[in-house]
């Protein structure tokens, strides 16, 4: 069987370069290839940060209408990948602030949703019924920590936690220095960290 | 190798937990957590914490594959729209028909072209008026009247030549006389010139002036030397002042002496 050749980094940021040219000049094909690579991304990290699916589905919306309304001025400094992190880092800031004071009864949260549907997931990695029923509390009881820490702590602990992203990485996505996501990932993991100690004593 | 006071990892436990420490550091690290069961207890919390965080993300993902597709096509029908509606689309879609584009430019070269022309009329067009203009009429009508400026000597009443005395019955009254002065110096076309219906003694009055000032005699207006006939127009003005006389000298504290001498 013939091997695809490998991708360098080079080959990579040539490709961005390329998709980002043609969606300023509005080629629908184009936009369709990077909505469809980094849609996903978008729709979690805006559910992680916002816990509500319609809310997140919507900020994707709002997410997308403004990378192309912009892309024109990407100068491909950063990736692709990154700027739109920024971008939804930004709108999602920007909906919590409001949305949370005023929907605050009627979220759905994303620990409410693990209680639904990650009976699975844990069943695969807990030995028995008693077990998997723990482990699924307190992985309630760590979102719930997690939903009250501040947007800046929170976002730092999702991009780092959940999306992998460098120290670099969220810098630039938060528009902070890297020692400013240091210590965001230091407070909110201490908060964490009290928290799951507090749930295990009771 | 470089040993590390507890104080140090908690401080820096976050950013070995996630890689991020040099190699030199992740080495003394690694040392401090075989010897330090505390500090290993921290770090095991951290992926716990990070492995909880993680839970049912995978599951979150499975269950968004399906809202994807139509997330996508939902974006890509609203940015189709939105560009169709925009300005730089709606300027095309306006140029598609050159025939309205051909008239609108026309008509827009046409309307500027006129404008320019109208202004260079203004400014760069004769600045003289012509002489049957009534603008024209008028400069010729003012410089004329100023007869000095044209070296015009104006006819002069002789010596003892106007006299009204005796004309004037009211205390006020002002009249205008027009006439022409000929080249000798006699009037012609003596007349009065007045605003209303006279009454019977201004009437009267009226032609003792004529009267008298037709008796006048003039030095004719000259232009450069020579002697010319020229319309002149007098207004007269008579006005009688009378000093204030005390009523009672004693009153005043004066004597009669003093006040028929004052």
């Amino acid at each position: 069987m013939k091997q695809a050749p490998a991708l360098g980094w080079p080959d990579v940021a040539d490709r961005e370069a390329v998709l980002v040219r043609r969606c300023a000049t509005g080629d629908d094909e184009a936009c369709a290839t990077l909505v469809a690579e980094h849609q996903r991304m978008v729709f979690q990290l805006g559910l992680h940060l916002l816990g509500d699916y319609e809310e997140a589905r919507d900020l994707s919306q709002e997410v997308f209408f403004q990378v192309f309304r912009t892309i024109g001025r990407f100068r491909c400094q950063s990736a692709v990948r990154t700027w739109i992190y920024r971008i939804v880092i930004n709108q999602a800031r920007n909906r919590q602030r409001w949305w949370r004071r005023r929907h605050r009864s009627e979220q759905v949260s994303l620990d409410a949703h693990l209680e639904q549907h990650s009976d699975r997931a844990m069943a695969d990695s807990t030995p028995g019924p008693e077990g998997q029923l723990k482990r699924k509390e307190t992985a309630s009881t760590v979102w719930h920590a997690l939903d009250a820490l501040p947007f800046d702590q929170r976002t730092a602990v999702v991009l780092r936690e959940i999306d992998g992203l460098s120290y670099e990485e969220i810098a630039f996505s938060l528009g902070v220095a890297v020692g400013t996501v240091k210590s965001r990932l230091t407070r909110g993991r201490e908060a964490l960290r009290s928290r799951l100690r507090e749930a295990r004593a009771v | 190798m470089k040993r590390l006071s507890c104080g140090t990892v908690r401080r820096r436990v976050s950013a070995f937990h996630d890689g991020e420490l040099p190699l030199v550091e992740q080495i003394a690290f690694e040392g401090h957590l075989r010897g330090c069961q505390v500090c290993a207890a921290h770090v095991r919390e951290l992926r716990e914490l990070g492995d909880l965080v993680r839970l049912g993300t995978a599951e979150v993902s499975e269950r968004l594959s399906g809202d994807l597709d139509g997330l996508q096509a939902e974006i890509l029908n609203r940015l189709k729209v939105e560009r169709e509606e925009s300005m730089p689309a709606q300027v095309s879609r306006a140029f598609e028909d050159m025939r309205l584009g051909f008239a609108a430019v026309g008509s827009t070269l046409a309307t500027v072209v006129s404008i320019l022309l109208m202004f260079g009329m203004l400014y760069f067009g004769p600045r003289t008026e012509r002489a049957d203009s009534l603008a024209g009429l008028m400069e010729t009508l003012s410089a004329q009247s100023v007869g000095s400026e044209v070296g015009m000597l104006m006819p002069r009443s002789a010596p003892g030549g106007m006299v009204a005395d005796g004309v004037f019955n009211e205390e006020d009254a002002v009249l205008a006389l027009s006439a022409v002065v000929t080249k000798g110096g006699r009037l012609r076309n003596l007349e009065a010139v007045l605003s209303e219906q006279p009454t019977k003694a201004d009437r009267d009055q009226v032609l003792r002036l004529l009267d008298q000032v037709s008796r006048a005699r003039f030095e004719p207006a000259r232009v450069g030397g020579s002697a010319v006939a020229v319309k002149t127009v007098w207004l007269f003005a008579h006005t009688t002042v009378r000093g204030k006389m005390p009523l009672n000298p004693k009153q005043s504290g004066l004597s009669r002496h003093q006040a028929l001498l004052g």
